[in-house]
């Protein structure tokens, strides 16, 4: 849209021409900084600019680059939040099953987990120091095992995604509903309400998603560390009272058993389920070696001190929050809330009114990240399935950058899918966990083995150590995905389990393949002796037919436009079903006056419109050396909804001729409704302008 | 099944004569046509147009039959009653041609069938 608009151009009547005696003497001027163009911006547009801020350039992707402070709350939200329900998440499993011997339990396994944590932060610091433009498992696994590998990694961290994004949510609605009975008989459309906010806040741009997202983050490590720090000194002076059991709502509490089965095969089981359920604490580690493109210069370094700092903190506050617990001894309720955290922390900071007020404080902390963790997977989701759709693994509208130079077309298919998952589980997080965690397992596996290839192949200096490093992280990602997928593969009363993604993840990344196989078959037929097609000759014979079906404003624009064509032949085509409007038209056009544009009739006795503008155009064509142009007039409608008051003739008409090899199809659009600007009044603005 | 063809020496692109029509309408296949030969052919319009031909408006019909089709060229009209999309009829005349495809000029016709206007 370069060029003015108005109909009429002349050069008479431009504004810096000086008109003397009938002479014209053009000053020349310097040209306008922008084309004239005084048409006003859609409605949607408009709407758009007012909610997402104004249209990004695309040289500011620079300047949307994320420091330590800002990359660490974008990222690591995820990651953090995890401390705030796995504890949860072990208990739950360990004390129908072992009773109070359960709080013994809970640190080994914490332990235990931490050890994966270690290993796949030590492993991940190689990924981003070998890969530090674009990371992560796709990259890497495609880089070391191919495309079809990668396509199984993505899609696993993929599907997490949107499971973190449901998980994270509904866990902060539990939060939210823990400190406000009353939400809870609206907590699905809460949870939704919340992935709502954080898709906005996404699509309006990553920075600045960072800034509104970096207080709640920086908010719950505090506080956290504060009831850790009172929870250390009031357990090792003896103040900690275990939690007040208020009566009902509680999951089953073994009395019995009391570690009696621990020494049995069902005992281990049920420590490995433990430790499944509180894998959970360690997904999001990859986030940042997904978006190490997204840090500030240099980027490799940043990133990984961003992860260190993100390893560190989950480390020290899963670890305190599991050590409070065994000396609070808080129970889960069968309905989720009151949270585990939230035991602990009425615990932790008692009564008083100061008391209450830190755990308001923590409980709103809590809310905060678990549904900021969600704000991770909006960072890597999009860029991941960008990646995909960049070697045309995925609809190739996720590669493209919105309005605020983010990925908006990946924001609202992850929005959309977590909103469908949410709805499906009704926003119970005990029923979203058993899905969780086997996808992100099943990527750091691949993506270590990738790394621990990676070295073998390329044998850069400590190339032995990064071995070590990401051979014990493949290894350790691949037993904690197995534990996860046979533990928790169908949960006992529970529709879904970990089967769900084995069969998805398959289907998924078939129905990739085709896709690509798809785009692969266009691209080659597309690229096909483009040159010879280029150069062949053209054909001498031009016939320009124009669709009519009624002589009105719209056909008139058509007449104005076919008329300047100057084309070999040039008629207007009127598909006559009904006679005496047919015979109307032609009188009507008689009248015209246009002796170089005759009216044709065509007879159609069986309404298939379609088919009888085929037929002429054939005609036309039958001599092998014309080429035809079909011109449609098209009403172009002010509203959306205004379309369906219509049929939609034309464009049926040009999907048909698409199929002839020399045929042509114009779309003359007619906007409806432009009342500003009125093709009429072309005399008078000549004496406008001058 | 070639009858009613009438031989003559120099078939230009004239008019195809302005005699009566024969009572014996034994029409042709339009495919068995021949180029500067009378001929007598039955069919239904498809399309027709009115185009300005020297300084007269001139209507161009085009009539097709299974076999094939011909155009009927009236010069000096933009409306004959009867002839529109659709009505079966029959002409006759001498079969000469307009921009560059077969063609009758001003032949003797008669309407057989007029679709109705609904």
């Amino acid at each position: 849209m370069t060029q003015t608009i108005e109909p009429d151009h002349a050069p008479a009547a431009s504004p810096n021409g000086e008109r003397a005696a009938g002479r014209v003497t053009l000053v020349p001027q310097p040209l306008p900084p922008a084309p004239q163009m005084d048409l006003p911006e859609s409605r949607s547009y408009r709407m758009k600019n007012r909610l997402l801020g104004p249209p990004l350039h695309t040289q500011q992707l620079e300047h949307e680059r994320l420091g330590i402070p800002t990359a660490l709350a974008v990222f690591s939200s995820d990651c953090i939040s995890s401390s705030a329900y796995a504890t949860e998440q072990i208990l739950r499993v360990l004390i129908p099953v072992v009773g109070v011997f359960a709080f013994s339990l809970v640190l080994p396994i914490t332990s235990a987990l931490l050890v994966v944590l270690f290993f796949l932060i030590l492993s991940y610091r190689e990924t981003i120091k070998e890969y530090p433009t674009a990371g992560g498992a796709y990259m890497v696994t495609r880089d070391n095992f191919g495309l079809l590998p990668a396509q199984v990694a993505g899609v696993s961290l993929l599907t997490d995604y949107i499971l973190t994004v449901a998980v994270s949510t509904a866990a902060g609605t539990d939060a939210l509903t823990s400190a406000v009975p009353a939400l809870a008989p609206y907590h699905v459309l809460v949870a939704l309400g919340f992935v709502g906010i954080i898709a906005f806040g996404n699509l309006r741009g990553v920075k600045e998603s960072g800034k509104l997202f970096a207080a709640p983050t920086y908010f719950f490590i505090a506080i956290m560390l504060v009831m850790l720090g009172l929870g250390a000194y009031k357990g090792l002076t003896g103040n900690l009272q275990p939690a007040a059991l208020e009566p009902g709502g509680q999951i089953n509490f073994a009395h019995d058993a009391l570690g009696a089965g621990l020494f049995f095969g069902a005992g281990l089981w049920i420590v490995l389920k433990a430790f499944a359920s509180g894998g959970a604490a360690v997904t999001g580690v990859e986030a940042i070696s997904n978006g190490v493109t997204a840090f500030r210069k240099p980027e490799w370094l940043n990133a990984r001190r961003t992860l260190l700092i993100m390893g560190a903190t989950l480390g020290v506050l899963f670890f305190g929050l599991s050590a409070l617990s065994t000396k609070v001894r808080p129970v889960p309720y069968a309905e989720g809330t009151p949270t585990v955290i939230s035991q602990v922390g009425k615990a932790v900071f008692g009564g008083g009114p100061l008391g209450h007020l830190m755990f308001f404080g923590l409980q709103a902390g809590t809310m905060l990240i678990l549904v900021l963790a969600a704000n991770t997977s909006f960072a890597d989701f999009p860029r991941l399935a960008s990646f995909h759709a960049g070697d045309s693994f995925m609809p190739k509208q996720l590669t493209k950058r919105g309005h605020r130079l983010v990925f908006s077309n990946g924001i609202i298919a992850l929005a959309v899918s977590a909103a469908v998952l949410i709805v499906i589980t009704s926003a119970k997080v005990d029923h979203l966990i058993p899905l969780y965690a086997v996808g992100v397992f099943t990527s750091f596996t691949l993506s270590q083995a990738g790394m621990a290839r990676h070295h073998v192949r390329k044998k850069e200096p400590g190339w032995r150590r990064g071995l070590f490093i990401n051979g014990t992280g493949a290894i350790l990602s691949a037993v904690v995905d197995v534990i996860i997928i046979v533990t928790k593969f169908k949960p006992a009363g529970q529709p879904l389990g970990a089967w769900v993604i084995l069969v998805l993840v398959p289907v998924m990344v078939y129905g990739l393949t085709r896709l690509n196989k798809q785009y692969e078959a266009e691209a080659k037929e597309l690229a096909a002796d483009v040159r010879a097609a280029a150069e062949a000759p053209v054909f001498h014979r031009h016939t320009v037919l124009l669709l009519v079906d009624e002589l009105d404003r719209s056909a008139a624009k058509g007449i104005q436009y076919a008329r300047s064509l100057s084309p070999d032949e040039l008629r207007a085509v009127h598909v006559a079903i009904d006679l005496d409007r047919a015979e109307h038209l032609m009188n009507d056009w008689l009248r015209l006056g246009l002796t170089r544009f005759p009216l044709e009739l065509v007879d159609c006795p069986d309404r298939r419109v379609v088919h009888s503008v085929l037929e002429v155009v054939c005609e036309a064509m039958v001599d092998g050396h014309t080429e035809v142009t079909v011109l449609v007039p098209r009403r172009e409608y002010r509203r959306f909804w205004h379309r369906f008051l219509h049929d939609r003739t034309g464009e049926a008409i040009a999907k048909a001729l698409a199929r002839l090899q020399h045929a042509n199809v114009t779309f003359v659009p007619y906007q409806l409704g432009n009342d500003v600007e009125d093709a009429i009044t072309t005399g008078s603005k000549e004496e406008t302008l001058v | 099944m070639k009858t009613n063809g009438v031989e003559t020496a120099n078939g230009f692109e004239t008019a195809g004569g302005t005699d009566t029509v024969d009572a014996a309408t034994q029409t042709v296949p339009i495919a068995d046509v021949r180029f500067r030969e009378r001929a007598n052919v039955c069919g239904r319009i498809r399309s027709l147009r009115v185009r300005p031909w020297g300084d007269s408006p001139t209507l161009e019909v085009v009539l097709v039959d299974e076999t094939g089709g011909i155009t009927l060229v009236f010069l000096a009209r933009r409306h004959l009653a009867g002839i529109r999309p659709g009505t079966i009829m029959r002409a006759e005349g001498m079969v000469g041609a307009h921009q560059r495809r077969l063609a009758m000029l001003n032949p003797v016709y008669e309407l057989h069938h007029v679709p109705a206007s609904h």
